[in-house]
C-alpha cells in the first residue's frame, strides 16, 4: 500500500538543480515541470510516520462506510479503518529522529517571548493590498476541520517563559500551559520523541462543521429548543438564519474554538449551503430520509469546500501563472476544466485529470496532518487588529472596532448592530495583514482567551513556544530536511536590513531562527503572500489531503456523491455559494477573479 | 509494497524498505544469508564480491552466515554475553584509544584519528594486543567499499593486488579470528560514521540540551542493506511476483530506520540475525556523547 516507488528520475534531476537555482527561477514550463518533481520528491522523502504499533480496528457507526464519511473520520481507508480518524496521532514531514522537543535552556532560548516583542510586535498595520479578510477567516476555517491539538495541559508544570527587563507584560512572570500528552503511548514508543494527538478528524471532511464526533454532529443537526434531531438532514440555524448558540453564549459548530465574525460568517454561509444541498437532493431523491440526506450532503460540501480551497483561495495567495495550473491540475488536470466538463476523465493519471476521481495513493505513510504542516499554517499575522464595519447598501460606516470585539461571544452580538450580509461585505473589502515580520496582531499578543479558558496569552509567544516543544526542526535545519538550501547569514535569509540586525541580535545565529519566524523574514517568491519554505509543506501536503482520501479519489463518483451532487461540486465556487445565500452581494463580486481578493466598495 | 527489479538472465532483486516487510522476510526461513553462486548474472557477480571480500579460511564472517550454520547461534550468544558484560562494566574506559574518541567528538582532535581508533578500540574487546594504525583502518576501509564499488575499480583492486594485501593485512591483525575480524573490518564503518555524526551535533548550539535518546536517534548509522537469498519458492505480500531460489532480496535497512526512527530495527533486535553488540554499542556511544560534552564545557569554563 505504501508503495516504495522513490521519487523517479524527474525528481533526482530537479533534486540536483535546485541545490543551484529554485523552481520559480525558471520560466514558466520548466518551473511547472519542477514544481511536478518536487511534490514528487516530498511524497517519498518527507512522510513519516508516528504511529508505532497497528492502530486497533475502530468500532463502525450505523452508517454505510462506503456510501458516507463517518463521524469520527474512522473507515475512510478500508484496509486500515483507524487511520485519519480523530485522537490518532500527527505524522511527520521531517525524520523522527530529528523531531525531539527542545528542552531545558534549549527551549527558552532565546526567550519566545522576547522573540514576540522584538520580532513580530505590529507597530503599523502591513495589508496584503491584494486579497481581503475572508483569506484569514477561510484558513481558520479550514484548520479546524484538519487538526487540534486539543486543550492544554492544565495539570502539568507550565513552561516559564523568560522576560526582559523592560518587558510590559501585566503580571511578573509568563507561565504557558504545556501541550497535552499523547495518552495512547506505550512501551513501543520509549526512546522515540514525544507524540501528539489530533483531536479532529485528519480527512478533508469538513469536520469543523460537523464536528469530529458523533455527539458532536448530532449537536449541530438539533434543534435546541426541542431537542429534537431534525428529521428533514438540515443543519440547526435559527429562523432568523444564524447560527444557535452553546453554553458559552458562542454561535455552535462542529468545531467553535477560537471563534471571531471570520469564522462565524464562514459556519454560517456553510450551514446554509449544507441545507441547499439537502433541498437539492431531496428534488432528486424525494424517497430518501433525512439521514441519508444529510450524510449526502455532508459528502458535496466538504468536496465543495476542497475544490474552493484548491481552485480559489490558494490560487488568491500564490498569486502566479505556475500556481494557478497547479493548483488547477490538482482539481482538473492539466487538461483543466473545459476538457473534464465535456469529456470527464480521460486516464488515472492525476497529471493529466486531476487528482480528484485518481486512484488513492498515501505514498510513504499512512495518512496523517503532520506537525511540520500545523507549524507552517500559523498564519496569525493575517487578522487584522481593527474592524471598520459598513452597510452594504451606501458603504456608510456602522461601526469601528478592534479584535477583541468580534471575537468570542461578543460576535454574536454584532448581528443586532448589522446583517450578515454587511459582515460579509465588511470582510471581503477589508484588507488582511501581511505574512511579514512586526505583523502580529497586537489583541493576540495580550489575548484573553474565550470562555471556558480565561487565560491571557501572547500567541505569538505561544507560536514559537509550541514549535519548539513539539520537536519541529528550527529554521534552517528545517529547510535542509526539506531538501532546501539553508541562508549561512541573516543576509541571506532576507534582504530587509533592518530584519537581518533585528534577527541578529535576537538570535545571534542564523541556525538559531525558529521556523516561524523564518518563514515571515524570507523574501518569498514572487506573487507568493508566504513564504517558499511554508509553500514545500503545503505543496506536499495539499495535493495528500485529496490523494489519500477514498471520497475524493476511487470513490469520488455519482454513485457515491450522487449525479445532482456531482453537478452541485462541478456547478459551484465560493461566488457563487455567497451569491445564493446573499444575492445582494452579487453585484459586489462582479469583475473579481475570486471572492477572496478585494470586493468592489461603493 | 517492495522495488522489484528483475531482468531474466541478468539480475533479480526485490529491495524492501518498509519496517514491517523487512521484519516479516527477514522471519522466514526461505530466505538465508547465502554466498553460494546463483540467479542472474549481475546476482551472481554481487555474491562473488562478498565472496571475494568476507570470506576468510573457506569461511564467511559471522555476520554472513546463514541461520542454521553449525555453531552461529552459540558463537552469537557468547559473543552477546560478553559484550553486555562489557556495556555493564563500561570496558572501554580503560582503552587508551577511548579519550581519543572523546576528543575527536569533542571537537579538540582532528577527525582522522577517529577510524584508527575506534578500530583499535574494538579490535582490543577480542584480542588484548590487538593494533590499529592508518593502513589497517584504510584496509578496513576498502574492503568494507568492496561489494559496492563500480566494477572497473573492483577489478582493478583485484588485479593490482590490492584486495589481497587488504584482507591479509586484516587478517593478520586479527589474528584469523573471525569475531575480530569482522568488527575491525566491517562494523567499526558504522561506529565511525556515527562518531562522525556526534562530533557535527557536538558542534552545535542545542548540542547541550538534546537528549540522549535524540543524540542517539540522530547519529546511530546503520548498515545501508542486509542481504538475503531466497532458498525456496516463497509468495509473499512483500513482492508483485513469486520469489524462486537464486533471487536476492535487498532489505535496506538505513532508509528504513531513517523512516521509522526504530531502533530496534538498527540492530535487527528481535531478529534471528541480531546484532550482539546493541547494547554495547548504545552504552558505548552514549558514554562518549556524555563525556564529550562534558569535555566541552569544561572548555566553555575555561
Amino acid at each position: 500500500m505504501f508503495g516504495q516507488r522513490g521519487s523517479g528520475l524527474l525528481g533526482r534531476v530537479f533534486r540536483r538543480i535546485n541545490r543551484r537555482r529554485q523552481w520559480y527561477r525558471f520560466p514558466f514550463p520548466i518551473a511547472v515541470i519542477n514544481l511536478v518533481a518536487l511534490r514528487r520528491n516530498l511524497r517519498w522523502h518527507n512522510l513519516y510516520s508516528t504511529e508505532r504499533e497497528p492502530l486497533e480496528k475502530p468500532e463502525r457507526e450505523a452508517i454505510d462506510v462506503h456510501q458516507f464519511r463517518t463521524a469520527d473520520g474512522s473507515y475512510n481507508d478500508l484496509a486500515e479503518p483507524a487511520m485519519g480518524k480523530a485522537y490518532t496521532r500527527f505524522g511527520r514531514n521531517v525524520p523522527p529522529a530529528e523531531t525531539f522537543g527542545e528542552t531545558g535552556d534549549r527551549l527558552m532560548t532565546p526567550s519566545p517571548r522576547v522573540i514576540s516583542r522584538r520580532l513580530m510586535t505590529r507597530n503599523t498595520f502591513v495589508p496584503a493590498t491584494t486579497l481581503n479578510v475572508l483569506v484569514p477567516a477561510w484558513l481558520q476555517f479550514m484548520v479546524h476541520d484538519w487538526f487540534s491539538h486539543g486543550s492544554n495541559d492544565t495539570e502539568a508544570e507550565r513552561h516559564e517563559v523568560p522576560l526582559d527587563e523592560d518587558d510590559d507584560w501585566p503580571w511578573e512572570s509568563m507561565t504557558v500551559l504545556r501541550s497535552r500528552r499523547d495518552t495512547t503511548r506505550s512501551s513501543a514508543d520509549e526512546g522515540h520523541p514525544d507524540t501528539f494527538l489530533n483531536t479532529e478528524t485528519q480527512w478533508w471532511d469538513a469536520s469543523q462543521i460537523y464536528g469530529s464526533s458523533l455527539r458532536r454532529q448530532r449537536l449541530v443537526r438539533t434543534d435546541p429548543d426541542s431537542g429534537e434531531l431534525l428529521a428533514d438532514g438540515k443543519l440547526y440555524l435559527k429562523p432568523d438564519g444564524h447560527l444557535p448558540l452553546d453554553e458559552h453564549g458562542i454561535e455552535l459548530a462542529g468545531a467553535n474554538g477560537n471563534w471571531w465574525i471570520g469564522l462565524s460568517l464562514m459556519h454560517t454561509l456553510f450551514a446554509m449551503e449544507h441545507n441547499a444541498i439537502v433541498d437539492r437532493l431531496r428534488i432528486e431523491h424525494p424517497d430518501r430520509d433525512g439521514e441519508w440526506l444529510f450524510q449526502k450532503a455532508r459528502l458535496v460540501v466538504a468536496a465543495l469546500i476542497a475544490k474552493i480551497h484548491t481552485v480559489e483561495w490558494t490560487p488568491a495567495l500564490l498569486d502566479t501563472p505556475e500556481l494557478r495550473l497547479g493548483m488547477r491540475s490538482n482539481w482538473w488536470g492539466v487538461l483543466d476544466e473545459h476538457f473534464y466538463r465535456s469529456r470527464g476523465r480521460v486516464s488515472d493519471s492525476e497529471l493529466f485529470s486531476g487528482i480528484v476521481g485518481s486512484p488513492v495513493d498515501h505514498h510513504a505513510a499512512p495518512y496523517a496532518i503532520t506537525e511540520e504542516f500545523s507549524a507552517v499554517y500559523r498564519m496569525h499575522p493575517l487578522i487584522p487588529d481593527d474592524f471598520s464595519f459598513r452597510r452594504l447598501d451606501d458603504d456608510g460606516l456602522i461601526k469601528e472596532c478592534g479584535l477583541t470585539e468580534v471575537a468570542g461571544s461578543l460576535t454574536q452580538a454584532l448581528y443586532s448592530e448589522m446583517s450578515l450580509s454587511d459582515a460579509l461585505y465588511s470582510l471581503g473589502t477589508s484588507h488582511p495583514g501581511a505574512l511579514v515580520l512586526h505583523n502580529f496582531p497586537s489583541h493576540l499578543q495580550q489575548h484573553e482567551k474565550q470562555a471556558p479558558h480565561h487565560r491571557t496569552i501572547d500567541l505569538a509567544t505561544v507560536d514559537v513556544l509550541r514549535d519548539r516543544e513539539r520537536g519541529v526542526p528550527r529554521y534552517c535545519r528545517f529547510r535542509r530536511l526539506i531538501d532546501m538550501p539553508a541562508p549561512a547569514s541573516f543576509a541571506e535569509l532576507t534582504d530587509n536590513p533592518e530584519w537581518q540586525r533585528e534577527l541578529e541580535a535576537v538570535y545571534g545565529d542564523v541556525e538559531e531562527v525558529d521556523l516561524l519566524i523564518g518563514c515571515l523574514a524570507e523574501t518569498p517568491p514572487p506573487g507568493f503572500a508566504f513564504s517558499d519554505t511554508a509553500f514545500r509543506i503545503f505543496i506536499l501536503m495539499a495535493s495528500r489531503r485529496l490523494k489519500s482520501d477514498r471520497f475524493f479519489t476511487d470513490d469520488y463518483t455519482p454513485e457515491v456523491y450522487t449525479r445532482a451532487g456531482m453537478e452541485w461540486i462541478d456547478n459551484n465556487d465560493m461566488k457563487s455559494v455567497i451569491g445564493r445565500h446573499f444575492p445582494e452581494l452579487a453585484p459586489r463580486l462582479e469583475g473579481v477573479r475570486n471572492a477572496f481578493f478585494p470586493w468592489n466598495r461603493g | 509494497m517492495a522495488r522489484r527489479l528483475h531482468i531474466p538472465g541478468l539480475i533479480n532483486v526485490l529491495e524492501v524498505t518498509d519496517p514491517g516487510e523487512i521484519r516479516l522476510l527477514d522471519g522466514d526461513s526461505r530466505l538465508d544469508r547465502s554466498l553460494a553462486p546463483s540467479g542472474g548474472l549481475i546476482n551472481r557477480s554481487r555474491l562473488a564480491r562478498l565472496r571475494g571480500a568476507f570470506v576468510f579460511d573457506g569461511e564467511p564472517l559471522p555476520a554472513l552466515l546463514g541461520r542454521e550454520a553449525k555453531g552461529r547461534e552459540s558463537c552469537h550468544a557468547e559473543l552477546g554475553r560478553r559484550l553486555d558484560e562489557g556495556a555493564e562494566a563500561a570496558i572501554w574506559r580503560q582503552d587508551p584509544a577511548f579519550k581519543a574518541l572523546v576528543d575527536v567528538v569533542a571537537g579538540q582532535a582532528e577527525a582522522e584519528a577517529l577510524g584508527p581508533a575506534a578500530q583499535g578500540l574494538l579490535g582490543r574487546r577480542f584480542r588484548d594486543d590487538y593494533r590499529a594504525d592508518e593502513a589497517s583502518f584504510a584496509a578496513a576501509r576498502r574492503l568494507n567499499d568492496y561489494p559496492r564499488v563500480n566494477a572497473l575499480k573492483a577489478l582493478l583492486q583485484r588485479l593490482s593486488g590490492q584486495l589481497r594485501r587488504d584482507r591479509q593485512l586484516l587478517y593478520e591483525r586479527a589474528q584469523g579470528d573471525p569475531m575480530t575480524l569482522h568488527a575491525t573490518s566491517v562494523a567499526v564503518h558504522n561506529l565511525v560514521a556515527a562518531l562522525v555524526s556526534m562530533r557535527i551535533l557536538a558542534a552545535t548550539r542545542e548540542a547541550s540540551a538534546l537528549s540522549q535518546a535524540a543524540v542517539l536517534a540522530r547519529c546511530l548509522s546503520v548498515p545501508e542493506a542486509l542481504l538475503r537469498q531466497v532458498l525456496a519458492p516463497l509468495s509473499t505480500p512483500c513482492s508483485p511476483r513469486r520469489l524462486v531460489p537464486g533471487d536476492l532480496v535487498l532489505l535496506r535497512l538505513a532508509e528504513s530506520v531513517r523512516s521509522s526512527g526504530d531502533r530496534e530495527l538498527a540492530f535487527m533486535g528481535d531478529s534471528w540475525g541480531r546484532c550482539p553488540a546493541q547494547r554495547f554499542i548504545l552504552a558505548l556511544l552514549a558514554d562518549i556523547w556524555e563525556q564529550a560534552m562534558a569535555s566541552r564545557s569544561g572548555e566553555g569554563g575555561r
